[in-house]
C-alpha cells in the first residue's frame, strides 16, 4: 500500500487490519463461549475466557509455526467430525425426505425470505469483508510461488463450498428438530442432544477446532501487522529481533483481552462479523485490488478513498441507521470507489510499470 | 420423489466427499511433516 498510496495509506491499512482482525477474533471468541455454554453448561463469559486463554497461549508462545501445525490438526478434526454430525443428525430426523418435508419451504429456496437488497448486501459483506484480510494474504505469501498460491486458493474455495453445505445442512437438521432454536445454538444443540457419548467429545473438539484455528490465525496476524506495519515504520525502526518477538507476544495477550471484551458486548456471532467487515470492505479492499491487479498509484486517491469509504459506512450505519434497506458497508464501498476514481483523475495518478513486482509485506 | 432422491444424494454424498478429501489432505500434511520436519 505504501508503494502505491504513500506512508499514510500504509499506516491506515495497518490500523484497519488490526481492527478488522480483532473484530473477527471477537466473533470467534463469542463462538467459543457459545459452544462451551451450550454443551458444557458453563456461562458464555467463562467459556470465552477458557477458550481464548488457550488460543492466546499457543499463539503467543508458539508463533505462526504453532498456528500452522494446530491448523492442520484442527482441519482434520472439523473436516471429519462435522460431516459425521450431519449424517447422524439426518438419521435422527428420519432421513433426507423427512428433513425436506419438515423445514419451511423458504429454507430450501434461493434467498429464502430475504429481499434481493438484503441478500446482495450480505453477500457483498461476506465476499469483500474477508477478501485479502491479513491471515489469507499471509498464507498466499507462505507458498513457494504464485502458481501454488493460486492453486491453493482455488482448491480451498472448492472444498469450502462442500464444507459450508455440510454446516448449513446441520442447521436445517437443528431447525427440523428444534423449530424455535436460535441460529447461534443450532450446531451445539445437535451435538449436545443427539450424538452418542463417544462421538460427542470428538465433535466438540471439531467445533472448537473450527473456531480456535481461525482465532489463532487472526491473533497471529494482528501481532505481525502491528509490529511490521505500525510499530517498526512509524514508532521504532531499530527494534531488536528478541524485543520484536516479545512485543508480538505482548500484543497477542492485549488483543486477546480486547477480543474477549468485544465478544461479550456484541449481540451475535454474525453481527460481530458484520461489524468487522464494515471496517475492511469499504476502506482497504478496492484500493488494494486496484494496486495489486492494475498497479495504480496515487496518494490522494488511495488515502481519500480509504477515509471517505470508512466515514460513509459509519455515518450511514450509526447516524442515518441504514435507510432504504441499504447497509453501511454497501454505501461505503460505492463511496470508496467513486472517491478513488475522482481522486485518481483529479490528482493525475500513475500506473506501475508492468515488469515491477510487488514484494512481500507491501 | 425425484426431488427427494436428489436431496438424499446431496445430504449423504457431500459429507462423505468432505470426509474423504479431509483424510487425503490430512495424509498429505502428515507426510509433509514427517519428510520436512521430523526427518530433516
Amino acid at each position: 500500500m505504501e508503494n502505491h498510496y504513500g506512508s499514510a495509506a500504509r499506516l491506515l491499512t495497518g490500523i484497519l487490519s488490526v481492527a478488522v482482525c480483532a473484530g473477527i477474533l471477537g466473533a470467534q471468541a463469542l463462538a467459543v463461549g457459545t459452544i462451551f455454554n451450550a454443551i458444557l453448561g458453563v456461562s458464555t463469559t467463562v467459556g470465552i475466557l477458557i477458550g481464548m486463554s488457550i488460543v492466546v497461549l499457543y499463539s503467543s508462545f508458539g508463533g505462526v509455526w504453532a498456528v500452522i501445525q494446530t491448523d492442520m490438526l484442527q482441519f482434520v478434526f472439523l473436516g471429519v467430525f462435522l460431516p459425521v454430525t450431519l449424517i447422524i443428525g439426518l438419521i435422527e430426523v428420519g432421513g433426507p425426505a423427512e428433513l425436506v418435508s419438515s423445514v419451511p419451504a423458504d429454507h430450501l429456496s434461493f434467498g429464502g425470505t430475504w429481499t434481493i437488497g438484503l441478500f446482495v448486501s450480505t453477500f457483498l459483506a461476506f465476499l469483500l469483508g474477508e477478501t485479502l484480510v491479513p491471515p489469507y494474504t499471509q498464507r498466499a505469501f507462505s507458498t513457494p510461488d504464485p502458481t501454488n498460491a493460486r492453486k491453493g486458493y482455488v482448491m480451498s474455495g472448492i472444498f469450502a463450498f462442500f464444507f459450508f453445505f455440510v454446516s448449513a445442512s446441520i442447521g436445517l437438521v437443528a431447525l427440523a428438530l428444534y423449530p424455535h432454536i436460535s441460529p447461534d445454538q443450532a450446531i451445539p444443540m445437535i451435538v449436545k442432544n443427539i450424538l452418542p457419548i463417544g462421538i460427542t467429545g470428538l465433535v466438540v473438539a471439531a467445533l472448537l477446532a473450527v473456531v480456535m484455528s481461525t482465532a489463532s490465525s487472526y491473533l497471529n496476524s494482528i501481532a505481525v501487522v502491528f509490529v511490521k506495519d505500525i510499530y517498526l515504520p512509524f514508532i521504532n525502526p531499530n527494534l531488536s529481533a528478541s524485543r520484536k518477538v516479545w512485543l508480538e507476544r505482548l500484543l497477542s495477550l492485549v488483543v486477546g483481552g480486547a477480543a474477549i471484551l468485544f465478544a461479550v458486548s456484541v449481540p451475535s456471532i454474525v453481527d460481530a462479523l458484520l461489524y468487522s467487515y464494515a471496517l475492511w470492505a469499504p476502506t482497504i479492499i478496492i484500493p488494494l485490488i486496484l494496486a495489486v491487479v492494475w498497479g495504480l498509484r496515487s496518494m490522494v486517491a488511495g488515502v481519500s478513498a480509504i477515509v471517505a469509504g470508512g466515514v460513509a459506512a459509519a455515518v450511514w450505519t450509526w447516524v442515518l441507521h441504514e435507510p432504504f434497506g441499504l447497509t453501511g458497508l454497501v454505501v461505503g464501498i460505492v463511496v470508496n470507489v467513486v472517491v478513488f476514481a475522482v481522486g485518481y483523475w483529479v490528482a493525475g495518478g500513475e500506473r506501475r510499470p508492468a515488469s515491477t513486482t510487488v514484494s512481500e509485506g507491501e | 420423489m425425484r426431488e427427494v432422491s436428489i436431496y438424499a444424494l446431496l445430504l449423504y454424498g457431500v459429507p462423505i466427499v468432505v470426509i474423504l478429501v479431509t483424510l487425503w489432505v490430512g495424509y498429505l500434511g502428515f507426510k509433509f511433516y514427517v519428510d520436512e520436519v521430523i526427518k530433516k
